[in-house]
């Protein structure tokens, strides 16, 4: 099945070191899991694109291909079961062409990741104050005081309280917000140019929740870094994300600036996710709207377009043909036999 | 609340659950539950809303008899049953039943569907061996399952399926009450709806008693009659569905409501939220007074040495705060000072996050109830 | 999520029911085919032994003691003249048979009072588990070797106090995973149902222990015919004029210089079957393990 969704960035932008330039640029990217069942498609042909300063969001559902696509951008998917093709190009270079020392160089350093679990994603025997100056001593080789000295500033900048008494602490000393601001700052330590962050704030408490988004946002401008932010739930990043692209079933199905999607909505995915979602700033109707049927299992993907065993307004070249991502404005495109409007 | 014991089915007075520290401690224990009063009636669906620890799912299980109370009264239709022996308590527990929030871990993986939703009748004696065959695939028709699938391992499900196969295991005993404990927040969000719906359809058809337990004060509003919310262990505020939502009193909740994110964007330009700061509080050491107090922006001189009492302030709508104590009134006006001056104050309790709260933002909240 | 992963994982075989699953897995792993054609062959042979044994395994040629290997005796004679081949056949369904037997009758005590302690936890759980611990403090040859003396030679003596002892093991992985799984929904699913605690022991959490008791019961049984062999050797178990591959060692050693076929071939035959089941065992462990499921190895 060709995908024709891995055509090119829409317009080149600014050159690549200032805001606005190409900072990460993934080009048809496949991922396939060797499973005792059979072999796995988790992401089927994905491009898309981060530009420096900017918020990316990725947003789908479990099994969507979502955390694949993002692990797969630092080389972290388990060679053995995964297999992983097509172009990642970091301000130009490809990241598979690289060796184990320099992609260790960028991870961290360039590169940084921020994963969901707050409560395993920190080591439970070190020091707080240790593992947030980690980054710090492999890539910028300072001794452990400066480390720490440092690492106390990032906690202070994550707006921890007395951070010189809790970098001596441990991780369960802390709160699940606090561990997730503590992995912030450990993810900002080197400055990088792109945060990836992995469904963050998902694991957290509601409150929690837009303290967290709102404090990595604040940090990635202030470092005037990127970030590419994973989520399933698209209210979480409708005020944070420059851009979004949603993604089903290992493919993106409609991708726009973030004020074209929610506003106008092209792809029926999309439109059934907005409306599905029960929201406080509409009355409440009796029922929701519902997507009906399951997601698919990905070893037995439907034939034609993944999403239209569940579409309302399949026809049937869509159960035959799975439909070329398609731009319907200069920012806004989706992969959609029918024109459809929100 | 004007209605007496005949219009409540399960009902807890005074109900406290403490868990201890340690196994061999002898120090009280954490409460979870802190003495609190609650009346769910025939017929309606509760919602009850609180962050993660704060008790919630406790307070479920304890109106179930799963967990023993360690003070205060259990009733169900008007009979005490907060610390009964299992075998006393089993004309009880046909009557109500649990829904869970893991689809995954809620069935047991060595049954099939079918015997698991059968197991159940067998047990309260609705059907035998022989006639259950029928019954499950009713059951399974009635959550929206095809019944051909009786014959099927929870594994071959996806997250949204054994959710209703949950659900139906739970209707199988021909329950009068169901407790669920957050049940759709473990499923995907096109999903979600539809397990919203399946509820909303079931309580319509055969007018159930529901205790919704969710975190997401969004999915909340769309099935329940009223809403309580749970902050570390006490009932803050309790009212009808309409009043919580258009009229939040408890800081707490104005607080829950501003934190639900939006699916909505009309400008090009990112903005900012305005979020409240501070941590949820340890149950192992909460704050004095009104647990909320420390992240409260309106927090005044008696919210940190006295607990609010929950008040009836206007018709169903109770609350706890010392905002709307008849003689705190004529403090009202002061909020935004008052939470100014605590900036800067050291935190109480687990959190250690001193709060920089948006007192504007607050204040145009509670512009609404002034 | 991530906690109900493993528990899925934990608990749920890949595909379709346990059997099906395990003997999808087995075929997966080399070392566990090899164990369990190993096992399978040696099994056919012991039960096949009256069929295909050339000769009575009793009967005597005192013509031919001690004869090297043969055109009519493929493996030569013993010590009375007696067909060592058919001797070998004959002592596999001895041995495997004590080994499995032992095995069975230790999980048979053993599992239960896991369930009970596991399950029930608090003052049952400890009571049992310190019953537990005293058994283990024996070392368990030491016993059996005393339990054999005192109730006199044989080999269901052998096997009754290899149950005595057996048990602790199975006890506490049983207990370990009824911990868990009594700490998942469904359990409580079946609580708030009314389902009484017998049931629930034996429907909902017996059958999610299944996994690690197969491994168990796997590794045990290699074990245990190590054991039967070594009793055999020190001669308290099986009697004359039975064979067993511990007896047959036990004599063939006096003539190790004469005829070392009659001692290397019982030798050969516990290490095939002992390294069979620990095989099957470990590729079973891995077949189970949750981290490798879903993926070839």
């Amino acid at each position: 099945m060709s995908t024709v969704d891995a055509t090119t960035a829409i317009d080149k932008g600014p050159p690549n070191d200032r805001p606005g330039g190409l900072l990460l640029d993934v080009r048809d990217l496949r991922i396939t899991f060797s499973t005792r069942q059979g072999d796995v498609n988790a992401v089927n042909g994905v491009s898309f694109d981060v530009r420096r300063g900017e918020i990316v969001a990725i947003v789908g559902e479990s099994g969507c291909g979502k955390s694949a696509t993002a692990l797969s951008l630092l080389r972290l998917i388990p060679e053995l079961p995964g297999r992983v093709t097509g172009q990642i190009l970091f301000e130009g270079d490809d990241l598979y062409k690289m060796s184990t020392a320099e992609i260790q160089a960028i991870r961290g350093d360039r590169i940084a990741m921020i994963f969901q679990e707050p409560m395993t994603s920190l080591n439970p025997v070190h020091t707080i104050g240790r593992q947030v100056g980690e980054p710090l001593r492999v890539h910028r080789g300072a001794s452990a005081d400066d480390a720490l000295a440092r690492a106390a500033e990032l906690l202070g900048g994550v707006n921890i309280s007395e951070p010189e008494i809790r970098i001596r602490n441990y991780p369960h000393q802390f709160s699940g917000g606090m561990r997730q601001r503590v992995t912030i700052a450990m993810g900002m330590g080197c400055k990088p140019d792109l945060i990836i962050a992995d469904e963050p704030t998902t694991a957290l408490d509601v409150t929690i929740q837009a303290q967290v988004l709102e404090l990595l946002c604040q940090q990635v401008d202030n470092n005037h870094s990127s970030m590419l932010i994973i989520t399933h739930n698209l209210g979480v990043v409708a005020q944070y994300a420059d851009r979004v692209f949603v993604m089903y079933a290992g493919r993106i199905v409609e991708s726009a600036m973030a004020h074209e999607l929610y506003s106008d909505p092209r792809h029926p995915y999309t439109m059934g996710l907005l409306s599905s979602v029960p929201r406080l700033d509409q009355r409440a109707t009796e029922r929701l709207a519902e997507i009906a049927g399951q997601p698919p299992d990905p070893l037995k993907l439907p034939p034609g377009c993944p999403f239209q065993p569940r579409c309302p307004r399949a026809i049937d070249r869509c159960r035959v043909e799975m439909p070329p991502l398609e731009a319907v404005s200069q920012t806004h495109k989706r992969a959609c036999w029918v024109d459809a409007h929100g | 609340m004007a209605d007496t014991n005949s219009g409540a089915l399960v009902e807890a007075e005074s109900l406290s659950v403490h868990f201890p520290r340690h196994r061999s401690a002898t120090r009280p224990g954490i409460a979870a539950v802190d003495r609190i009063d609650l009346k769910i009636h025939r017929g309606e669906i509760l919602g009850l809303v609180g962050e993660s620890g704060c008790g919630k799912s406790t307070l479920a299980r304890t109106l179930l008899g799963l967990i023993e109370p360690s003070g205060g009264v259990v009733r169900f239709g008007g009979d005490s049953i907060g610390n009964l022996p299992e075998r006393q308590m089993r004309p009880y527990r046909r009557r109500m039943q649990i829904v869970f929030q893991d689809p995954y871990s809620s069935l047991n993986p060595r049954m099939r569907i079918g015997e698991t939703i059968a197991e159940a009748m067998f047990i309260h004696g609705h059907a035998t061996k022989s006639d259950a065959a029928p019954l499950v695939a009713d059951l399974l028709k009635l959550v929206g399952l095809d019944p051909a699938m009786a014959g099927r391992f929870p594994h071959e499900f996806s997250g949204g399926q054994r959710q209703r196969i949950g659900i139906a295991r739970a209707l199988a005993v021909r329950p009068e009450f169901i407790a669920c404990d957050e049940p759709v927040s473990a499923l995907d969000v096109s999903i979600q709806a539809q397990i919203v719906n399946l509820l909303h359809d079931l309580r319509e058809k055969m007018g159930l008693t529901f205790l919704f337990v969710s975190h997401d004060l969004a999915v909340v509003r769309h099935i329940s009659d009223r809403v309580a919310i749970m902050y570390l262990g006490r009932i803050v505020e309790i009212a009808p569905k309409e009043r919580v939502y258009d009229e939040p009193l408890h800081p707490y909740t104005q607080a829950l409501l501003l934190a639900v994110p939006v699916p909505t964007r009309t400008s090009q330009k990112r903005s900012a939220r305005k979020v409240m700061q501070g941590e949820v509080p340890s149950p192992l050491n909460p704050p004095s007074g009104c647990h909320f107090h420390p992240r409260c922006p309106h927090a005044f001189a008696p919210c940190a040495l006295k607990q609010p009492p929950l008040r009836e302030v206007a018709t169903g709508h109770f609350v706890a705060c010392h905002l709307y104590e008849p003689q705190q009134r004529s403090a009202e006006p002061d909020h935004a000072e008052d939470s100014a001056r605590r900036e800067g104050q050291t935190p109480h309790g687990g959190g250690s996050q001193v709060m920089s709260t948006n007192p504007g933002q607050m204040i145009e909240r509670s512009g609404e109830y002034r | 999520m991530a906690i109900t992963d493993v528990a899925e994982k934990l608990l749920v075989p890949p595909s379709g029911g346990t059997f099906a699953a395990l003997a999808s897995s087995i075929r997966r792993h080399r070392l566990a085919s090899v164990g369990l054609i190993v096992i399978v062959v040696l099994c056919l042979l012991a039960l096949l032994a009256p069929l295909i044994a050339p000769f009575d395994p009793y009967h005597q040629d005192l013509y031919a003691v001690l004869s090297p290997p043969s055109a009519q005796h493929w493996l030569g004679t013993d010590n009375l003249g007696r067909d060592l081949l058919s001797r070998i056949l004959y002592g596999a369904r001895v041995s495997l048979m004590t080994g499995l037997l032992c095995t069975f009758l230790a999980a048979a005590i053993g599992v239960p009072i896991g369930l009970l302690a596991g399950y029930t936890g608090g003052a049952m759980d400890a009571i049992l588990m310190r019953v537990t611990d005293a058994f283990l403090c024996f070392p368990p040859l030491i016993f059996i070797l005393a339990m054999s003396a005192a109730l006199g030679p044989g080999l269901s003596n052998v096997i009754l106090s290899f149950a005595l002892f057996g048990w602790t093991g199975f006890a506490r992985i049983v207990r370990g995973q009824a911990l868990l799984v009594r700490e998942l929904p469904f359990i409580e699913a079946a609580r708030a149902t009314g389902v009484s605690r017998f049931r629930i022991m034996w429907r909902h959490v017996f059958p999610n222990t299944l996994a690690p008791i197969i491994v168990a019961i796997s590794i045990t049984v290699g074990g245990a015919i190590l054991v039967e062999s070594g009793i055999s050797f020190l001669g308290l178990g099986v009697q004359p004029p039975t064979a067993s591959w511990g007896k047959e060692l036990r004599v063939g050693f006096t003539y190790l210089e004469v005829v070392p076929l009659f001692s290397l071939a019982p030798g050969l035959m516990i290490s095939l079957a002992v390294l069979g089941f620990n095989f099957l065992g470990d590729g079973l462990r891995d077949a189970l393990d949750p981290r490798l499921n879903g993926f070839d190895r």
